[in-house]
């Protein structure tokens, strides 16, 4: 069976065994109460004539009982998150690989690189040399050492440590197991911790990475982290790593390193938060998005989908791991946010893309828990640059799907953007501003005034704690 | 990946009594701290000073549970029905508190009952029984019974017990046998009766 297969059977197969961990723990209480009522029905059959009565004769009075019990049932279920850590993706970005061969993607690891030609070696002008990657982030409480706080063991659906640009050296595995424990600097949203933690990948690369992080975060779901850190490992003749290497078999990799890193849709507990029902956990965002995608007909030449001057729908607006935090000033519906990545494409030749993009917005409910609307204004600076003016309007479908209508106004320029080849398959991108309208579908969760933590002044509850 | 699902499940405060007998399920928590309990065996457990611990008899709260009681050290030891493990507060329910020299009962908070014709003696059995039907509530202590009627709060599935900062004492042989509300709907329950 071919290496590839393996690893995705593998990786499909351990998906399967970590849905088993819960990320809500459920505590289900029955109570019961009871009432009985008696009744007592006298019945006389008085006869037309005298009767016999006497100790020897029956009296004619007969009783009926009935005891009627009546039983209320209630059930009370209440939910509470089971976990420390919950996150879709972090992404570091190091220094400590080869600098003559360095990755360069920028700060955080995330920002794409210039070239995606085949052969790239790495470039020796990059700060950043290489990055660690993490998809898919999980964390549990630990409770060993007589329940010593903050320990926790976690995993990841896969993690990439990538010490520069040479493949040979990449550190590949699904679900490493990491042990991390947390000294805790401040105990409030966004914490701020101290964190060691040890680690082992095991498939398809052998590796141990051990590391301390200062971290900030979560709140909204990011986090911004600093790393010191060791990773050594090995990479056998069987890894994919090594199959496509020209060079040796396999390889050793040391690889000491220093990192800032950014998690997007990263969750934190502390141990108490994972004690207190859903209902009553503290949320700093207005929304908080996985991935939207809108359908735009824009003022565009010719649309992206087909090469015609005609129709409406010219492109799409894509966007991953969005979040916008409410600031807490003023009535808090002002809010900041930022995206791990926007793709905004009005047509053929009118396109940009955003890392990080800077976004500024008021948040206004139109019904409550079900619809709302926000006007805004985005950056970006890297890859692309723009600047977007619009408006959105958000309906509640459940609570995890969102559909939306955008109407807006971008302006910007993608000359700079990844490799000039692709520019040339599809089309030159030039200064371009558009006008636009869509509707989207969006994998999000949109917040309303109830949802906020500062509009609950009796947030953070706290469990009890019993003497 | 197995390794990390039998540590993530690894439960320190948490210990499950009766799994191999055919009465309810009993979750033993400990409320303030990993050390307040020790499961002795599959049906006792010890519980230390200065604990709370919240017994579950799990999906029954209609049940008579039973066991023995043997005080290891100290002078008091006490039981609250009709509480629940979350939000669990000693001035709700019922709470029957037993000493060396007495014993009291309080109803949400308020005193219904206290005399010295029940005390505990420090490394005698004792038997004990709480019996929940319906809005009557027996409890019974060795030879002693005691009775009360029309309880009037929702039973649940709890039983919790705390001790004070020198009491240990021993739970063994505990059995929870449930006990139904037959249906008024069933024929023989509206049967009728002739007082002769």
């Amino acid at each position: 069976m071919k290496i590839i297969t393996k690893i995705i059977i593998f990786g499909i197969l351990s998906e399967f065994l970590i849905s088993c961990g819960a990320l809500t723990r459920e505590e289900r209480d029955i109570f019961s109460i009871t009432d009985r009522d008696t009744t007592y029905t006298n019945f006389v059959k008085n006869s037309p004539n005298n009767m016999d009565n006497g100790v020897i004769f029956p009296s004619s009075r007969e009783i009926l009982v009935e005891r009627n019990t009546t039983q209320h049932d209630s059930e009370f279920i209440r939910y509470y998150p089971d976990f420390i850590r919950f996150g879709i993706f972090e992404s570091i970005g190091t220094i400590g690989g080869a600098s003559s061969d360095a990755i360069g993607t920028g700060l955080f690891g995330v920002f794409p690189i210039n070239e995606l030609n085949p052969e790239y070696s790495g470039d020796s002008s990059k700060v950043f040399s290489g990055g660690i990657y993490r998809l898919g982030i999980s964390e549990w409480r630990l409770r060993w050492f007589r329940d010593a706080p903050n320990w926790t063991i976690g995993t990841s659906f896969t993690e990439a440590i990538l010490p520069d640009a040479n493949s040979d050296k990449y550190l590949i595995s699904f679900f490493p197991i990491y042990i991390r424990k947390r000294f805790f600097l401040r105990e409030e949203i966004p914490y701020i911790a101290l964190t060691p933690a040890i680690g082992v990948g095991y498939y398809p690369s052998q590796y141990i990475n051990a590391s301390v992080s200062l971290d900030l975060g979560s709140i909204g779901g990011l986090n911004l982290r600093t790393y010191l850190g060791f990773a050594a490992g090995y990479n056998g003749t069987n890894t994919p790593q090594m199959i496509n290497s020209s060079g040796s078999n396999s390889e050793t990799v040391v690889f000491p390193y220093a990192g800032l890193g950014i998690s997007f849709l990263d969750f934190l507990n502390l141990v108490p938060e994972t004690y207190v029902e859903w209902k009553d956990h503290q949320h700093s965002a207005w929304e908080i998005s996985v991935v939207d995608f809108t359908l735009l007909g824009a003022d565009a030449n010719k649309s992206i989908f087909k090469d015609t001057l005609s129709g409406f729908l010219k492109g799409f607006d894509l966007q991953f791991a969005r979040t916008n935090l409410a600031i807490p000033l003023l009535n808090n519906r002002f809010y900041v946010g930022t995206s791990l990545l926007r793709l905004a494409i009005m047509g053929r030749y009118e396109w940009a893309m955003g890392i990080l993009p800077i976004r500024f917005g008021y948040w206004h409910t139109l019904i409550d828990d079900e619809l709302t609307t926000n006007p805004f204004m985005e950056f970006a600076f890297y890859p692309s640059s723009y600047f977007n003016i619009g408006a959105e309007l958000n309906l509640r479908i459940t609570q995890s799907i969102v559909l939306g209508a955008k109407l807006g106004y971008i302006t910007g320029n993608s000359d700079n953007i990844i490799n000039q080849n692709i520019l040339k398959t599809y089309g030159q991108s030039t200064d371009f501003s558009n006008m636009y309208f869509g509707i989207s579908l969006g994998f999000q969760r949109i917040f309303f005034e109830n949802d906020l933590r500062y509009n609950r002044p009796e947030l953070p509850l706290k469990p009890k704690v019993y003497e | 990946m197995l390794i990390l699902m039998a540590m993530v499940s690894c439960a320190p405060d948490t210990f499950m009594l009766n799994k191999y007998v055919q009465t309810p399920w009993v979750n033993v928590k400990m409320l303030n701290g990993i050390e307040k309990a020790e499961k002795v065996n599959q049906n006792s457990f010890q519980i230390n000073e200065n604990a709370l611990v919240s017994m579950k008899v799990i999906e029954s709260n209609q049940f008579r549970s039973k066991f023995d009681l043997k005080l290891l050290e100290g002078d008091e030891i006490s039981f609250y029905l009709y509480q629940t493990e979350a939000d669990f507060e000693e001035n709700k329910g019922l709470k029957i508190k037993i000493t060396t020299s007495n014993y009291s009962i309080e109803i949400n908070g308020k005193e219904v009952c206290r005399a010295d014709s029940i005390k505990l003696n420090k490394g005698e059995l004792h038997k004990i029984n709480f019996h929940q039907e319906a809005n009557l509530f027996e409890f019974d202590f060795d030879c002693n019974k005691i009775y009360l009627e029309q309880v009037g709060i929702p039973s649940t599935e709890f039983i919790i017990v705390r001790t004070n900062s020198k009491s240990r004492a021993i739970l063994q042989g505990i059995n929870n046998e449930e006990n139904y509300e037959r249906n008024y709907f069933e024929p023989e329950f509206n049967k009728r009766t002739t007082f002769y």
